[in-house]
């Protein structure tokens, strides 16, 4: 399936690791152009490396924290002067810690609301002009299927991703007008390392193996595993690409049949 | 983007023309063996030699089935189980809207959809589903319509019957993906087709198509501007059937050009 993805430039930020990663992967797979952002220096070089040697293709690196404004602004504005012009951004960026809500204090909420919502507000408010100089753009929200059923002992990733929920489905509208198509991708449970991350922490606190908790978070799925980042890419890439012209303000999950709720 | 679909056999209701046809084309395309029903034979061979001629040649059977009448799914589920030796992939795509004041629709009109819309879709799963098991897993695509998820006044009897639709997707996701058949629904918004074109003739006053868009654009609400076309359906249900799209089950996916209202 041609996805029409030559030569467009997409940026995707928090792409050293997991489903970021592997969507910038797929992208420069596709022909595009990619940008891609994280915080640690290191893991950004050897993963945009990676991509230029598997496929080829054109990446551009910035170190860039997705929780500072100044960073989004510059992010956006050296990639899109880097190739000239700016299609498609993929709003990315680390989750909030887990726990529960009595330990949580405001600077925790405002972390968390600064990294996962604010993010993807500056990104696409940085995004829109040169979007609108292309003609048309796509921007799509990683968000988590906790935003459909909240999860246990997740509540700051639970109340901050619903919003963005929120903040796409009010863009879907105001930018259809500039063909500009807006979408969230809600992964369920996905082998990445900050899923291990979260498993790990569930073990401590139940006090019980982490292989066993790795097991019984993969039997509770109705497909019996984990999905894996490139699983999740590939639906980004496919919300993203000239295939999916007729759908924006989608909210979709990608979680092996997880979700209980028929919507 | 490769779809892995080389030598699947796809069984289509309603397939000679709109969503069915294009999707026929489009996974025709990919290399799927495809297998069409509709009521009349005239369109069916039309469509079997559209697609041959756009394919250079590829395998399509087609059956003259109406999916409304009791064993006729399942008479074309077997026939094409028979023809092609394996079943990999339905798609319950036969329906037409029905809408009107409730208290005007009778019995027999709730009959007739239900039939056509629900137990299509029942008998033809129920069909497949032992050969999808017998192939190690499969994939079944139930056509709905945003309408199930915001009915409005004067949307039933179809508002109802896709709702059904929406839920047995969800139930059957569950119930078969221990067996590895992903069950995910399409809920289309406006999209052009037959059933418009008919409507469009059959007015007293003729109007143009464009006419007709614009009228159906500013009546419903479609932030995007325009009806979706039928091949942008087609890609959708292409990449779910997919190998790309194996961690997806149980989802509701909106294709409507932003209509739908809900999150």
């Amino acid at each position: 399936m041609d996805l029409g993805l030559r030569g467009k430039v997409v940026l995707v930020g928090g792409a050293s690791q997991g489903i970021g990663r592997a969507t910038a992967l797929l992208f420069a797979r596709e022909g595009a152009q990619v940008a891609m952002c994280a915080r640690g220096e290191a893991g950004l070089n050897a993963a945009a490396g990676m991509i230029r040697k598997e496929t080829g293709g054109e990446v551009f690196a910035l170190v860039a924290d997705m929780s500072k404004a100044e960073d989004i602004q510059m992010f956006v504005a050296k990639s899109a002067a880097h190739f000239g012009r700016l299609d498609i951004i993929v709003n990315n960026a680390g989750g909030p810690p887990p726990g529960e809500f009595m330990k949580f204090t405001d600077e925790d909420w405002d972390r968390a609301y600064q990294l996962s919502f604010m993010s993807a507000t500056r990104m696409t408010r940085e995004a829109v002009p040169h979007m609108r100089k292309a003609g048309g753009g796509r921007v799509v929200n990683i968000t988590s299927f906790a935003v459909k059923e909240p999860v246990a002992g997740l509540v700051l990733s639970n109340a901050i991703r619903s919003a963005v929920i929120g903040l796409a489905k009010t863009l879907s509208r105001e930018l259809a007008k500039d063909k500009i198509l807006v979408n969230n991708v809600c992964p369920g449970r996905i082998h990445t390392e900050r899923a291990q991350k979260l498993n790990q922490a569930r073990a401590e606190r139940l006090k019980r193996p982490f292989e066993e908790i790795n097991r019984e978070m993969a039997a509770e799925v109705p497909l019996g595993r984990y999905g894996t980042a490139d699983e999740a890419a590939d639906l980004i890439v496919f919300l993203a690409s000239d295939r999916a012209s007729y759908i924006t303000g989608t909210t979709i999950q990608i979680d092996g049949g997880l979700i209980r709720a028929i919507q | 983007m490769e779809l892995g679909l080389k030598g699947h056999v796809a069984a289509i209701t309603g397939g000679s023309e709109g969503i069915g046809f294009a999707t026929a084309l489009a996974l025709a395309a990919e290399g799927v063996r495809v297998a069409i029903c509709a009521r009349r034979p005239e369109p069916l061979e039309k469509a079997v030699a559209a697609i041959r001629s756009a394919t250079a040649g590829a395998e399509v059977f087609a059956l003259p089935v109406d999916v409304a009448v009791g064993g006729e799914g399942e008479r074309f589920i077997g026939e094409v189980a028979k023809r092609f030796g394996r079943l990999d992939i339905l798609i319950n795509n036969a329906g037409r809207e029905a809408l009107g004041v409730f208290e005007e629709i009778d019995d027999a009109a709730w009959q007739e959809d239900i039939d056509l819309k629900l137990f299509g879709a029942i008998r033809c799963a129920r069909a497949a589903i032992p050969h999808m098991r017998s192939a190690g897993g499969g994939r079944i695509i139930n056509m709905t319509h945003v309408g199930a998820k915001q009915p409005r006044a004067r949307s039933m009897p179809t508002s109802v019957t896709r709702a059904a639709g929406i839920a047995m997707t969800k139930a059957l996701s569950k119930e078969l993906a221990a067996d590895g058949i992903l069950v995910n629904t399409v809920c289309v918004g406006i999209i052009q087709s037959g059933q418009w074109e008919r409507r469009r003739k059959a007015l007293a006053s003729p109007i143009s198509k464009e006419q007709q868009e614009r009228e159906l654009v500013a009546d419903r609400g479609i932030p995007l501007g325009r009806i979706g076309k039928s091949e942008e359906v087609a890609s959708l249900i292409a990449f779910l059937v997919s190998g790309q799209a194996a961690y997806i089950t149980g989802a509701s996916i909106n294709i409507d050009g932003g209509l739908c209202n809900v999150v």
